[in-house]
């Protein structure tokens, strides 16, 4: 009994591209096909368990490719199946369900944008605004590291505080000012106090051109104080339709 | 590998298809894509499931001390060389918030950053600028 | 085993609010270094080594490599 990856599902008429390397010892990526759903697969490695970076590296740089060409259904990390269970247990009992997802998602892609502020410029910002920021400065100014502990704690509470309330205006008006350029968006609530917007974007390909544009837009009247990143085209991570 | 590319007017950093960092790759794959249930029992027989879960953290003590640090090197910088003292910086504000309110935030902000940069002195802006960005994320690398 | 256990385990055994504190401490201690939102910051952190060459990349993919490890612990 062999194991098999799966990458992700297309359609079973889809082109996929002819460079793809998977993670597996052969490096080989194909398809098997039922009816009109087709699996990506590739073989697996066998002497070690999943999970190395290079490993995760492969499984996005397929389901990207093909999904910059095609519409493509990515599982999640790590997908790995018997061979012999790829149709019987895989393709054929959930056909009519991928077949759904794939036609909803058809004819789309996902772009993935990610703000951070620029540090130095909000923290100035945030110094000038704020009385009690500078009053808390002050004392700190001359006090050893020690003896200051308190309100260094204290000062960078407000810090975050305050950098917490302006990305909760500025990712509401990026999100405003791009999502019309998109079918769907979806936000994640960023982790870190100077991550802005993490928002995911379902563009229709026709579109992309016009949306990068947008994009590129609001990079050029944000730069100043707005670190801007944009992952894509991408599968459609953010919007794999639930069961 | 990780290739930062700059494309079209390049004022946004891109990234995908085979071309982004690992935090992004973890991120798009480990959370998000479809989960069918014939893939968990293949774990039962040898291979690890890695289920990662994407909370929110509270921001803790080593957070506000970082940013009170950031904060008050900030402060050092602004009293060195060239920098402003904080009654012209305060002017500077309050000038570019007035402006603002007729713009929307984001031309606001903008406004206010240029402000802060530069005041009224156009030399003064462009020699500052660069040093007090954080260092942009433009130069492409080799994979 | 846990990270301070090996520190604090031995010597102080009847001690109740010792151990307590120890187990806070450690508690503590294990959740941030198994924190994933700390570890993803620590992976931008390699992306944005890599791009500066601050790292190599044999040095970046060995870190990023132990960090993944840290994440896949959580629910082995």
């Amino acid at each position: 009994m062999s194991a098999t990856y799966v990458y992700g599902l297309v359609r079973s008429d889809a082109e996929l591209p002819d460079d793809l390397v998977g993670l597996g010892p052969s490096g080989t990526v194909t398809t098997v096909v039922h009816d009109k759903v087709a699996a990506i697969v590739g073989d697996v490695p066998l002497d070690r368990p999943l999970g190395t970076r290079d490993d995760l590296v492969a499984h996005e740089a397929v389901v990207d490719s093909v999904a910059a060409r095609t519409t493509v259904l990515p599982m999640r990390f790590p997908a790995v199946i018997e061979e012999e269970g790829v149709v019987g247990e895989l393709l054929a009992p959930h056909h009519d369900r991928f077949v759904r997802a794939l036609d909803q998602l058809e004819g789309t892609v996902q772009y993935t944008l990610k703000g951070r502020y620029e540090q130095d410029v909000l923290l100035r910002e945030i110094v000038e605004e704020d009385s009690g920021v500078r009053e808390l400065q002050e004392r700190i100014r001359g006090v050893p590291e020690e003896a200051a502990y308190y309100d260094r704690v204290k000062l960078g509470e407000l810090i975050v505080k305050a950098l917490e309330e302006r990305r909760d205006v500025d990712a509401k008006d990026i999100v405003d000012r791009i999502g019309p350029f998109a079918e769907a968006v979806s936000t994640t609530t960023p982790t870190q106090p100077e991550d802005v917007v993490n928002a995911a974007f379902l563009v229709r390909r026709d579109g992309a051109e016009e949306f990068e544009k947008a994009v590129e837009e609001l990079g050029a009247d944000t730069g100043e104080w707005l670190h801007l990143r944009l992952l894509g085209p991408l599968a459609p991570y953010d919007f794999v339709p639930e069961e | 590998m990780t290739v930062a590319t700059q494309t079209g007017g390049g004022h946004v950093q891109r990234g995908g298809g085979g071309s982004s960092g690992l935090a992004d790759v973890v991120e798009l794959i480990l959370d998000k894509g479809l989960v069918i249930d014939v893939f968990v029992r293949v774990s039962l027989v040898g291979i690890e499931i890695l289920t990662i879960d994407a909370r929110v953290v509270v921001a803790s003590v080593d957070t506000f001390l970082r940013f009170a640090e950031a904060t008050n090197r900030l402060d050092l910088y602004g009293k060195g060389k060239g920098g402003k003292d904080l009654t012209e910086l305060t002017q500077g504000v309050m000038e570019g918030g007035a402006k603002g309110k007729t713009t929307g935030v984001i031309d606001a902000a903008v406004d206010k950053v240029e402000e802060l940069l530069g005041g009224n002195n156009r030399e003064e802006e462009r020699e500052e600028a660069p040093r007090r960005r954080r260092p942009q994320r433009t130069r492409e690398r080799e994979a | 085993m846990g990270i301070v256990s090996g520190l604090l385990g031995l010597p102080v055994a009847p001690v109740r609010g010792v151990l307590w504190l120890a187990q806070q401490i450690q508690d503590q201690a294990e959740q941030q270094y198994y924190d994933p939102a700390r570890i993803r910051a620590e992976l931008e952190w390699v992306d944005e080594a890599r791009r500066t060459g601050e790292l190599s990349e044999e040095e970046c993919a060995e870190r990023e490599n132990e960090l993944l490890q840290r994440l896949m612990v959580r629910r082995a």
